[in-house]
């Protein structure tokens, strides 16, 4: 075969296989291009039981995905969960914000889900949250349910 | 204690030989490396061995990616319909193939199509003092035959890795949205919405790239210690296909251990 | 005095013995001189270690004792880079020319040049086609080693490793398996190249007539041993009875080429009974 045609196969292929690979960068997943390649500014909040949450969770905003979790510690003083969180410049809270983990479907995976308030002020890189609901742990839950019960 | 002899060397010549081998695969690797200035000197090396073994596996690679995409899809959906779940097909079929699927069955089909064929290739050419030819004429045989190789190996099968994840999304599609009737939009949304480009995406593709290095230097390798007859050259692209297989899934696994957490 | 007569010869074998693995030694104890600018023919039966005693003069094995200089250089204990650069000056034609099978005959030929020469591709494509045309092959250039006869093959191999004007030529058995015919040409191109390019030419062969033909200096070997040497009209009225069998093609029954004695295999018939 000549080299000419080799070289155009070649680069066929290789257009092929990027092509390939910037399709699942950009058409398949989120956080690159939309998110993480634009600054993000972190905030953090903290929960008395975080349930499953891992990081990397999906930070939502009306279901939207404006965020994910950066980073979970222990405060040592108290004995809440510290939830750091990553999120996308483009989208602002107010400083009344509320945070709340929440299951994606019964068994589903868990997330944070955001919901801003009413004050005109923003929440600014470092600050804190401080409305916070916890997550639902389905034993507690059905703890209560049976305690209910038995009391009736 | 002749038998206790016997033993004893019957288990610790293969070890010992492993680690030979070990110590043999890493000096080529290494001499691999230190011809790379030589390969991007003269590139239309590597472009031939990229159409070789990258162009000539294209069909192969996005027919397995479609079908194998097609059967996560089916079979996704016979479990997750159990749990009312139908909707996440599409984020099941893309996480299973870029994950795992697409990095370990493209470096398979990889070295079962293109590492076997290479391994025959120097083999032969070992076989019919090809090689001993070019080390005569000061030209050392790593440098100008299994370097080009290698690098064109590593180059196409993270390549050829998204060309199968590709298809295989696409023939996920068929079966849950043409066949099955699927939401399309709730199929590329729960995609993605789950699929993370760091986590999931680009995790898939160093494991694809680790593979290479190793799937292609057992390719050269065993071709390059192949006994020089028709027998020796069968046996060691049997070999290349046998260990690239073992030591893909040992890796994957140590790969998967260390990404996914 | 020392220094002028080293100088006069290309290759100095001293007391040399090699053997594969713990196996009987194939070269024992051998010590030659190869002269410069010479045709010197190593000749002997099958399994004599004439191929050895080649593989051993380009360096692609190195011998258990003994030293061997090329070029008045020990190649021995050289360096890999150094083997590299010496076998710039030496060429060698294998026994089926080992044409690289994934190229055509033109870069066959132009591989040498590429690989170890800056000459621009115009220059390359003029000593490609004196070169092929030297053996006679002149416009085979966009053939495939495959589509070439056995005569025709070692002929671009021979155009191959002369392609840089080596000083030094080995030919390994390059008459076998070729018709008369092919066998004179070949023959004839190794006297001209040898004449015209001023260069040495050791000649591996078990062919009486070519090597008688072309020949300045005859080299026997038998058993991994030198057992006669001298020119071609010497070692023609040799007395050594070896010699004389070889030349003549007889074998007697004094001449043993059992792998085992016969002794042994009668042994093994009567266990087997």
């Amino acid at each position: 075969m000549k080299e000419v045609t080799i070289n155009f196969l070649v680069g066929i292929f290789v257009l092929i296989g990027i092509g390939s690979l910037f399709f699942l960068s950009v058409k398949i997943s989120n956080n690159f291009f939309t998110n993480s390649s634009k600054k993000s500014y972190f905030l953090s909040a903290s929960f008395n039981n975080i349930g499953s949450l891992k990081v990397a969770a999906p930070i939502k905003v009306s279901g939207f995905i404006v965020g994910k979790v950066y980073n979970i510690y222990l405060n040592q003083h108290n004995y809440q969960a510290v939830v750091v969180m990553e999120l996308n410049s483009d989208y602002k809270f107010s400083t009344d914000s509320s945070a709340q983990i929440l299951t994606t479907g019964l068994l589903g995976e868990q997330y944070i889900a955001l919901q801003s308030g009413a004050e005109s002020a923003y929440l600014k890189n470092g600050d804190t949250i401080s409305i916070t609901s916890s997550a639902l742990v389905l034993e507690n839950l059905i703890g209560k349910f049976l305690t209910n019960i038995s009391t009736k | 204690m002749n038998k206790v002899y016997t033993f004893i060397s019957a288990i610790g010549k293969p070890f010992a030989n492993f680690i030979i081998h070990l110590g043999a695969i890493i000096n080529v690797f290494i001499s691999i490396l230190y011809s790379f200035v030589y390969v991007f000197k003269n590139p239309y090396l590597v472009i031939k061995e990229i159409y070789y073994c990258g162009v000539k596996s294209l069909i192969i690679i996005s027919c397995s990616g479609f079908f194998v995409g097609m059967v996560l899809a089916l079979q996704g959906y016979n479990t997750l319909s159990k749990f009312g779940s139908v909707s996440m097909v599409g984020s099941l079929v893309a996480i299973s193939l870029l994950r795992e699927l697409g990095p370990v069955l493209t470096a398979i089909l990889f070295a079962a199509r293109a590492g076997s064929g290479i391994t025959a290739e120097i083999g032969l050419m070992k076989a019919t003092e090809q090689l001993e030819a070019m080390n005569v004429m000061a030209v050392s045989p790593i440098k100008r035959v299994l370097a080009p190789k290698f690098l064109g190996g590593v180059i196409s099968t993270p390549l050829l890795c998204g060309t199968f994840n590709v298809s295989g999304i696409y023939g996920g599609y068929v079966v849950a949205v043409i066949i099955l009737k699927l939401d399309e939009g709730s199929f590329w949304s729960q995609m993605i919405s789950n699929i993370d480009f760091h986590y999931d995406v680009l995790n898939g593709i160093i494991k694809s790239i680790v593979f290479a290095i190793v799937i292609n230097l057992i390719s050269v390798y065993q071709g390059y210690i192949s006994k020089p007859t028709p027998e020796g050259v069968s046996n060691a692209t049997t070999q290349t296909v046998v260990n690239s297989a073992i030591i893909i899934f040992a890796l994957d696994y140590i790969l998967t251990a260390l990404m996914f957490k | 005095m020392n220094i002028s007569n080293n100088s006069n010869y290309v290759v100095n074998l001293e007391s040399v013995t090699f053997s594969y693995r713990d196996k009987a030694p194939i070269i024992n104890n051998i010590t030659l001189k190869i002269p410069r600018k010479k045709v010197i023919a190593i000749m002997g039966g099958s399994g004599s270690g004439k191929t050895t005693l080649l593989k051993l003069i380009s360096g692609q094995i190195k011998p258990l004792s003994g030293s061997i200089k090329v070029f008045d250089e020990d190649i021995v204990n050289q360096s890999n880079k150094g083997l590299l650069e010496l076998r710039k000056k030496l060429g060698l034609l294998f026994q089926f020319g080992a044409l690289f099978t994934d190229m055509n005959v033109y870069d066959n030929v132009a591989f040498n040049l590429r690989e170890n020469t800056n000459l621009p591709e115009s220059i390359i494509r003029k000593v490609v086609a004196m070169k092929l045309n030297a053996v006679g092959l002149f416009g085979t250039q966009n053939l495939m080693p495959n589509d070439l006869s056995g005569g025709m093959a070692r002929r671009v191999a021979l155009a191959r490793a002369t392609v840089l004007d080596p000083e030094l030529m080995l030919y390994d058995e390059p008459f076998t398996g070729l018709d008369p015919i092919s066998l004179n040409v070949i023959a004839r191109l190794i006297k001209e190249l040898n004449e015209f390019l001023n260069q040495t030419s050791i000649l591996v062969t078990h062919d009486i007539n070519s090597s008688f033909k072309i020949a300045d200096y005859i080299y026997f070997l038998g058993n991994g041993k030198i057992v006669a040497e001298g020119s071609p009209q010497e070692i023609k009225n040799s007395e050594n009875e070896f010699v004389k069998k070889f030349i003549l093609g007889g074998i007697d029954d004094s001449y043993k080429y059992e792998y085992q004695s016969i002794s042994e295999y009668h042994s093994y018939l009567s266990r087997t009974k």
